[in-house]
């Protein structure tokens, strides 16, 4: 029983799993949805909103705070007060670009020099969750909460509106400010719109009574035309139109049958909508039908939190399972379509009504991706006779033409009729390269030439171009015809070929060798002519000469298979890796590649089609791929911003022409290039205009730049996702380091002058003393001279041996000892002539000699009295001073017993005195005068103190010299 | 908290504290049912223990449920571990939702009213908002309301161990039907 019991569920098991594969095969176009990866702060955390501000980065409001996304980092934002909580959810830029974030407890918060701050208006903020903000024509701030109504920032206040004041209803879901600069709120009982005209407010309401399909208004957004789109909480979507004051559902909303919807966002091509458990939903305006991604459609239906749409229209979504995904509604893939699983496709071609036609090696297909989405196989009982097609092509009035290596079939669907025409009908030749037409001209590309068809037909149904009327140029991969009706031939080998006016044109002589091999031929909007070559890149030709662009010009891959334009004018250019896009007019490249969701290309060369709507149609082996930019910006290169500066790593905001001081000279630069396409691919080349020489490439978003020299500094970076760097993407920054103050003008001034009269008073100061040493050199000569004459004064000797021959005869040991002190004051003269000064203690050891000396002549005649204090004797003066007055004193006084002489020696007032008793020789002995001279002539160079001299006094005679310090020289 | 004075709200209509009976009804004995239909498993159980009250000028309204009163599960043993491995009673004994009607609604006229209720659904101390759809069929002398959702497990945090997860669906189907007496005076 049991087992049976099992067997029954495994079978019922069975079953639902192949329901389950039968319903995933029935998804027809979807886009790629990228999953974002997320850091460890921000992972398995509720994204309850997501923002984009005008410079580009996105903001994710979570349960655990702020967060500000580039493409690779999440940056934390946290209240500054850890105890409060940091659930987020509401992210609003004003118009003066601040952040606001709005928190589920009812905190208000902005964002300011890179921190959050919390917003304190006196009224106090909410205490229930912040649901959106908003902010009106007039910059007044608007809070939609969840519990208390909404709230308005007007002159420094924070007013109130609730259901007391006429709003419908307390709990807000939705926000929205339309063209009007009236404020929307969605609330469970119907729209209250609200206005505020000087102090008053008014509001409006709009209910079910006016059309609503349900007075649960869960979501707002405001279309291109002014419009306000008005999404219920389960009963779907409709628009309110402020020129006729109707609300209306757009048939494709009628019957709605996707429950509960919980987010709504609104560009120029599209309508997206977040569903509770139904996936997303895409409307398409142009279309006016809608797509569902769903579990049954490629991707999963967890509740949709949030939706946003960014700049370049793509969509970033937020789910309940805490994924954050991106998608480019751009590109589409159709894998598997009701009716089969699409791969290896060898051709396609649009048709009529917006149909695609396509072949494989299992058939011929249509496609009409406008309605059904259902494929229907053609010809299905002439497979082994058509197939293989290489090319396809829809004529004016809707008949097939196929091209095989068999001649072409010409099938109407229509009639099923099916002709087949070969080399026998006239044909050029049975192998067909490609098949295209332009009115009523059919161009058939052969390996042996080129057949031309007109409808109606001409008698001869084929008018033929062979190897000699194509000048040689027999093997034709493709014709194409321009807007102006010329017909172009890609050619094996020989290059472009025009026909023109039934003339055939070459260009061998201008172009390329590497151009001359051309798979397929299209046309700029601004009539340039593309050709794509095998394995040497593209060109354009734009009449008079050949442009190649190649991986240098930033072409990803060089495995071209085909060309197209698209609604925008820009090239797509199909190749192994993908697809690049380029703008003709600034040859900028864009790519998707498998960050898009393309893995890979493998396509033939007449597997490229656009279709009336100018969408791109590209067949591989996979599948299909449509390429479609709608009416986005489609921005080709990364946007360049210069996001924080750091001033020895920690963050400073340096503003334009930011003034440093020379000690702030350690700078960081964190930058990015915003391509959230595939971020990771994005370098950076950075400057530092007055430091830097040449850009530096990096794939790194921070430059340092450690002890910069003083000086004027322009920060440049730029971003690119082919290392071709543009000039118009830089962002810079200026700033000026200055030099420290001894580098500066005014001090170096101030500082030379001080420094030249330093140096001149210096110069002079030690050329004045240069000048007294040489002077007092020559004085000490001539003192030297005179001494040495005074000593050698024939008189003293001669005195000095009669005095000695006296003594000799009377006392032998006296006259030895006379000798000796005679000998001994010659000693000290020869001693101290040399030198500059002398003790006077030393001087007066030499007076004693001298009085010695004297004494044994004069006897009581000659008294000298010594009185100089201890301190005076450690003094200095020149040598012989002393000596030279006492002897010029005994030489022109008389010393007698009636007359004695008294010289008294003694210091005052640091000064050294020699005096004596006035009484003059009445003859003068023959004398130069220069003793005395000489010693005043001596103390001018040594001393302002002046020598002093006692002339008036008739009985005492006294000269005083200053006492000097050694260090006078 | 909120459960508490409900609780003691209920209370007080037993005791028959004097409220306007116009401004109030109340249900004593409304019926829950729950169902699991698992692919392995269909599990089921109810109760009629349901406490409900209906302001009828405020168009507020809250129901309490005492969890252990469920009552018809396939063995004894899933009926413990439902009360003790999954929706831990101990801990939290009653399940409530309360909230108010969004639509307005005339008590008075006789006839079925379609109507949401939005108010907190508090499962397992998990409080989560719901809008649910409710059919309001008034009468001379009662009120009947009933009502069928679906909750998430995920949505109230009860966890269900990997291996049994073939026996318990991911979100259980709940209907409930409860009259509302109107007092006569």
């Amino acid at each position: 029983m049991k087992y049976e019991c099992l067997g029954a569920n495994l079978l019922k098991w069975c079953l639902a799993g192949l329901l389950l594969l039968s319903s995933l095969s029935v998804y027809s176009q979807r886009p790629y949805f990228k999953k974002i990866s997320q850091s460890r702060e921000i992972a398995a955390t509720s994204i309850n909103c997501m923002y984009q501000d005008r410079t580009g980065f996105m903001w994710f409001g979570t349960d655990k705070g702020l967060f500000k996304y580039n493409g690779i980092n999440y940056q934390p934002f946290y209240l500054p007060d850890s105890t409060l909580k940091n659930a987020v959810t509401a992210v609003f830029q004003d118009h003066k670009d601040q952040i606001w974030v709005g928190y589920e407890n009812g905190n208000l918060a902005l964002v300011r020099n890179g921190a959050l701050e919390l917003f304190l208006p006196r009224e106090g903020t909410p205490v229930v969750p912040i649901t959106g903000i908003a902010e009106d024509s007039w910059g007044v701030l608007w809070f939609s909460t969840y519990g208390e109504g909404l709230y308005y920032y007007k002159d420094q206040r924070l007013f109130n509106l609730d259901e007391d004041d006429g709003l419908t209803g307390n709990d807000i879901y939705a926000i929205q400010v339309d063209h009007q600069g009236r404020v929307w709120a969605g609330t469970d009982a119907g729209l209250s719109i609200c206005s505020l005209n000087g102090d008053k407010y008014r509001i409006k309401v709009l209910t079910t009574a006016q059309g609503l399909p349900d007075n649960i208004v869960r979501t707002l957004a405001l279309g291109k035309e002014g419009e306000i789109w008005i999404g219920t909480y389960d009963r779907g979507v409709c628009k309110y139109q402020s020129k006729l004051d109707t609300v209306t559902i757009p048939p494709a909303w009628q019957d709605w049958q996707f429950g509960r919807l919980t987010s709504m966002q609104v560009d120029s091509d599209y309508i997206w909508l977040g569903t509770e458990n139904q996936g997303i939903l895409k409307y398409c305006f142009s279309k006016g039908r809608f797509e569902q991604y769903n579990a049954a459609r490629g991707f999963s239906s967890a509740k949709i939190l949030d939706l946003h749409v960014d700049h370049q229209q793509n969509l970033w979504i937020a789910r309940n399972d805490n994924q954050i995904y991106w998608l480019q509604p751009s590109l589409n893939f159709i894998e598997r379509l009701p009716g089969g699983i699409i791969h290896s496709i060898t051709s396609i071609a649009h048709g009529r009504n917006g149909a695609l036609w396509f072949s494989t090696a299992a058939g011929l297909f249509r496609y009409q991706p406008q309605s059904q989405d259902t494929l229907t196989r053609h010809l299905a009982g002439y497979d082994q006779v058509i197939l293989p097609i290489n090319s396809i092509f829809e004529d004016q009035q809707g008949s097939l033409w196929l091209g095989t290596w068999n001649g072409v079939f010409v099938y109407n669907p229509i009639d099923k009729k099916l002709k087949h025409y070969t080399e026998k009908d006239g044909l050029v030749n049975n192998n067909i390269l490609s098949i295209t037409g332009w009115g009523g001209d059919i161009w058939i590309a052969t390996l042996g030439g080129v057949s031309h068809y007109q409808i109606p037909p001409a008698p001869k149904l084929f008018e033929n171009f062979n190897n000699e009327a194509l000048l040689g140029a027999g093997y034709i991969y493709k014709v194409f015809v321009d807007s102006k009706g010329r017909a172009w031939f890609a050619t094996d080998g020989k290059g472009l070929i025009l026909r023109e006016h039934d003339r055939f044109t070459s260009f061998m002589d201008i172009q390329p060798q590497e151009s001359r091999i051309i798979y397929s031929l299209t046309e700029d909007l601004q009539g340039n002519i593309w050709l794509s070559t095998p394995s040497n890149g593209i060109y354009k030709f734009d009449g008079t000469a050949f442009q190649g662009y190649s991986s240098e010009q930033g072409l990803r891959d060089l495995d071209i298979m085909g060309m197209a334009v698209d609604k925008q004018g820009k090239l797509v250019i199909v190749h192994s890796l993908g697809l690049d896009l380029l703008n003709p007019q600034t040859g900028e490249i864009m790519y998707f590649g498998e960050e898009s969701g393309i893995n890979g290309i493998e396509a033939d060369i007449n597997s490229i089609t656009v279709d009336a709507d100018k969408v791109v149609w590209i067949g591989t082996k996979e599948g299909i791929i449509s390429f479609d930019p709608g009416h986005a910006t489609m921005e080709m290169h990364p946007r360049t911003i210069i996001d924080q500066t750091a001033i020895f790593l920690k963050p400073a905001i340096l503003g334009a022409d930011s003034k440093l001081k020379y000690e702030q000279n350690h700078l960081s630069f964190d930058y990015v290039g915003l391509w959230y396409q595939n971020p990771q691919e994005v370098t950076y080349e950075y400057k530092l205009d007055g430091f830097d020489l040449n850009w530096n490439t990096t794939k790194s978003q921070t430059s340092t730049y450690p002890r910069l020299p003083p000086g004027d500094y322009t920060f440049q970076v730029r971003s690119s996702i082919n290392n071709i760097f543009k000039a118009q993407d830089i962002a810079s920054l200026s700033f000026t380091i200055d030099s420290p103050i001894w580098q500066k003008g005014w001090f170096l001034l101030v500082s030379g002058t001080i420094g030249a009269f330093l140096f001149i008073w210096v110069i002079r100061y030690r050329e004045n003393r240069l000048r007294l040493a040489e002077r007092l050199k020559k004085e000490l000569i001539q003192t030297q001279l005179e001494t040495l004459k005074s000593q050698v004064n024939p008189h003293f000797l001669f005195n000095s041996f009669n005095t000695l021959v006296g003594i000799i005869e009377e006392d032998k040991s006296l006259a030895v000892d006379y000798v000796e002190k005679l000998s001994d004051f010659f000693r000290a003269v020869l001693e101290y002539r040399d030198k500059q000064l002398i003790t006077v203690g030393e001087e007066l050891e030499l007076i004693k000699n001298y009085y010695y000396l004297q004494k044994k002549r004069y006897g009581e005649n000659l008294r000298i009295e010594i009185s100089v204090d201890v301190d005076s004797r450690e003094k200095y003066i020149p040598p012989l001073t002393l000596q030279m007055l006492v002897e010029n004193t005994v030489k022109h006084n008389v010393a007698s017993k009636d007359k004695p002489l008294f010289i008294k020696i003694y210091s005052e007032n640091r000064y050294l005195f020699v005096s004596n008793n006035k009484q003059l020789k009445k003859y003068k002995q023959d004398s130069t005068g220069f003793g005395l001279f000489s010693i005043i002539n001596r103390y001018k160079l040594l001393t302002k103190q002046p020598v002093k001299i006692n002339h008036e006094d008739h009985h005492m005679y006294w000269v005083g010299v200053p006492l000097l310090k050694d260090t006078i020289l | 908290m909120r459960v508490l004075i409900l609780l003691l709200l209920l209370h007080a209509f037993e005791k028959g504290i004097p409220l306007h009976a116009q401004d109030r009804l109340s249900c004593q004995q409304g019926y829950i049912h729950f169902k699991s239909d698992a692919p392995l498993e269909v599990i089921q159980a109810s109760s009629d223990k349901l406490l409900g009250v209906i302001d009828v000028q405020k168009n507020t309204f809250a129901y309490s449920l005492p969890v252990r009163s469920f009552k018809g599960f396939n063995t004894p043993l899933q009926q413990e571990h439902f009360y003790e491995n999954y929706m831990h009673v101990s801990q939290y004994a009653n399940a409530t939702f309360q909230g108010k009607i969004i639509e307005e609604v005339d008590f008075s006229k006789e006839g079925t009213q379609m109507v949401r209720a939005k108010g907190i659904l508090d499962i397992h101390g998990v409080k989560q908002e719901r809008i649910i759809p409710c059919e309001l069929q008034v009468f001379q002398d009662h009120v009947l309301v009933k009502a069928s959702f679906f909750v998430p497990l995920k949505d109230h945090n009860i966890s269900i161990p990997k291996i049994v997860y073939q026996k318990i669906a991911e979100e259980i189907f709940v209907e409930i039907q409860a009259k509302f007496p109107k007092n006569e005076i």
